[in-house]
């Protein structure tokens, strides 16, 4: 393996701790401490207390299971439909291809964000259906470059060699094109990470994503949100722990890429 | 100029017609529908939720409900508003003009933070180019909201510089407090987009940077800023020109949360409104008529390239 870089680092320490979050964090994320309600930061309460007196560092690192979870699992779905879409564009070109692109297109023009509060607030979804929604809304990037490397490849040489031997369908898909798109997919469904952690956390922050009790940075920034002027730390630490997280799986994202740059 | 634009608007209509029988089939196949709102109100009784429905035509199957909508859309009958009974054309066309100032402040915002930022991460050496590249790449992975909340905290609640929320202080009308109010919500909006674009811009001046004829323009004896403003720049402007067309659109999807945080009585804040009444008709209309601006600006691009970059007119 490669050297990991410092974003690789960050990225690896903020999903063992998110891990390990149970035996590392100060508190019990739920515990109520009424005495030290609306506490500044200090050294018994690094990230201070929230207005019920919830240690902030506890809720933030047993937040980022929450946040982390939705982000990884909604790429996994966005990349298997992505990768189902753009693998069957890709090979059977044709009719199916453009009907597919078109729709691809289609779902590309409705605003994400939008049809993703739509859903969300008629449906209020489990955690599960969220990553589900969330991955729903995004595929089509990985759709797009699944297709393209198919179409690139598809005309090369060791696959003709494949088609002319009598290899199936299924197994030139899987055997020969998948390993030639698998550098691009991989950076599709990095940046996808990154971008499922954000709308997770603009729906939890809408308050119609990840529902109290359960917390997740997005639905923190939601509480924070009007006790801004008096305790604004517990609007800062969140979105900060948001902003560190994508901006390291963006850097991995864009290291991939470099990488299969060929 | 390449495909004729007949051809190009042929092909995005039925673009446009997918995205709205997706977009009406989610907001009627779930369950519960338009009227779920009713459903745990005990003042509406069943009866009258029945006569409710086939007032509102939800009696009827969701494809024939679907070309009842449709036919209103295309024709400027957009329905009526399920919270307050207005037409919903009106509640859109009302908050249309503090939407586009809004997204009119953080195009010229975006556009005068990208140029300086690619400009000097393309080209610049040692450490002004790498903080220029830092600056772009943090833009991207800030999470929007959150850095609305950092600006208020910082220039309205802790600085107390400018306004937190709102379009105008009640009861004035002035210009100037008019731009003060614009200042936090247009930069919110326009920092993603600004870190996007200069990326972009970036490695276009860095391409072009390389090409024979800025040599040859140092070569005849122009200076370095010459070069640079009139021989890289220019050129290197062309591709991001059309990403800016292309998220002009995403911009006005983003006014949902910018509108939000800043209380900003626009687009943005009427789908919230509506999100939460669950007002289907609205919401149904504001979709469209983001699905349809992101539609008509990829056509814009497309057909405005041609016009300002020679090059690719065949």
């Amino acid at each position: 393996m490669k050297r990991l870089g410092v974003a690789g680092w960050v990225l690896l320490t903020l999903v063992a701790t998110a891990a390990v979050a149970p035996w590392i964090s100060p508190y019990a994320p739920d515990a109520l401490d009424l005495v030290n309600r609306r506490g500044v930061p200090s050294m018994a309460h690094w990230f201070g207390t929230d207005d019920l007196g919830r240690d902030l560092l506890s809720r933030i690192l047993f937040g980022a299971r929450v946040s982390l979870a939705v982000g990884l699992l909604s790429a996994l779905v966005a990349a298997g439909i992505g990768i189902g879409v753009g693998a069957t564009s890709g090979y059977l070109g044709g009719g199916v291809d453009a009907a597919l692109m078109r729709l691809t297109d289609a779902a590309l023009s409705v605003p994400r964000l939008l049809l993703l509060m739509v859903a969300s607030a008629v449906l209020s979804p489990s955690i599960p259906v969220l990553v589900v929604l969330v991955g729903l809304v995004g595929w089509m990037e990985t759709a797009r470059v699944t297709r393209a490397a198919f179409l690139a490849a598809r005309e090369r040489e060791f696959v003709l060699a494949a088609l002319a031997a009598g290899a199936s369908a299924a197994r030139i898909v899987s055997e020969h094109l998948l390993p030639v798109a698998a550098p691009a997919i991989a950076v599709a469904a990095t940046l996808a990470v990154g971008r499922g952690i954000l709308l997770e956390s603009a729906l939890s922050f809408f308050g119609i994503g990840v529902q109290p009790p359960a917390a997740s940075w997005g639905n923190m920034l939601y509480q924070a949100q009007s006790t801004m002027s008096t305790e604004p730390w517990l609007a800062l630490f969140p979105g900060l722990f948001i902003f560190v997280t994508v901006a390291a799986i963006n850097t991995v994202g864009d290291r991939f890429g470099e990488g299969t740059r060929i | 100029m390449g495909v004729p634009l007949t051809r190009r608007i042929a092909a995005t209509v039925p673009l446009l017609f997918v995205i709205s029988a997706v977009v009406f089939g989610l907001l009627h196949l779930v369950p519960g529908g338009p009227l779920a709102v009713y459903l745990s109100n005990p003042d509406v009784r069943p009866e009258d939720l029945e006569r409710l429905k086939r007032a509102l035509g939800l009696d009827q199957p969701v494809w024939r409900q679907y070309a009842q909508w449709l036919g209103g859309f295309l024709s400027g009958d957009w329905g009526f508003s399920y919270s307050d009974g207005r037409p919903v054309v009106d509640r859109v066309v009302e908050r249309l003009p503090a939407t586009l100032e809004l997204v009119a402040a953080s195009l010229v915002l975006a556009s005068l933070f990208t140029v300086p930022l690619g400009l000097v991460a393309g080209l610049a050496r040692g450490w002004p180019a790498r903080v220029a590249a830092l600056l772009s790449f943090a833009g991207l992975a800030l999470p929007v909201f959150w850095f609305g909340l950092v600006l208020q905290l910082v220039f309205s609640l802790g600085l107390g510089w400018l306004p937190s929320s709102g379009r105008n202080t009640p009861g004035l009308e002035g210009l100037a407090d008019r731009l003060a109010h614009l200042v936090l919500p247009a930069t919110m909006l326009a920092a993603v987009h600004a870190a996007a674009w200069s990326r972009y811009l970036r490695a276009a001046v860095i391409d072009t940077y390389a090409l024979p004829f800025v040599a040859a323009a140092r070569a005849r004896g122009a200076g370095e800023r010459v070069v640079i403003w009139q021989h890289v720049l220019r050129p290197a402007l062309l591709p991001v020109v059309t990403i800016v067309f292309l998220d002009t659109a995403l911009m006005v999807a983003g006014t949902v949360v910018t509108e939000s945080v800043f209380a900003w009585p626009g687009l943005g804040s009427l789908f919230t409104e509506a999100l939460a009444r669950r007002d289907y008709t609205v919401l149904m209309a504001l979709l469209m008529v983001a699905s349809t601006a992101v539609v008509v600006c990829n056509l814009i691009a497309d057909l405005v390239y041609p016009l300002i970059d020679p090059r690719v007119r065949t």
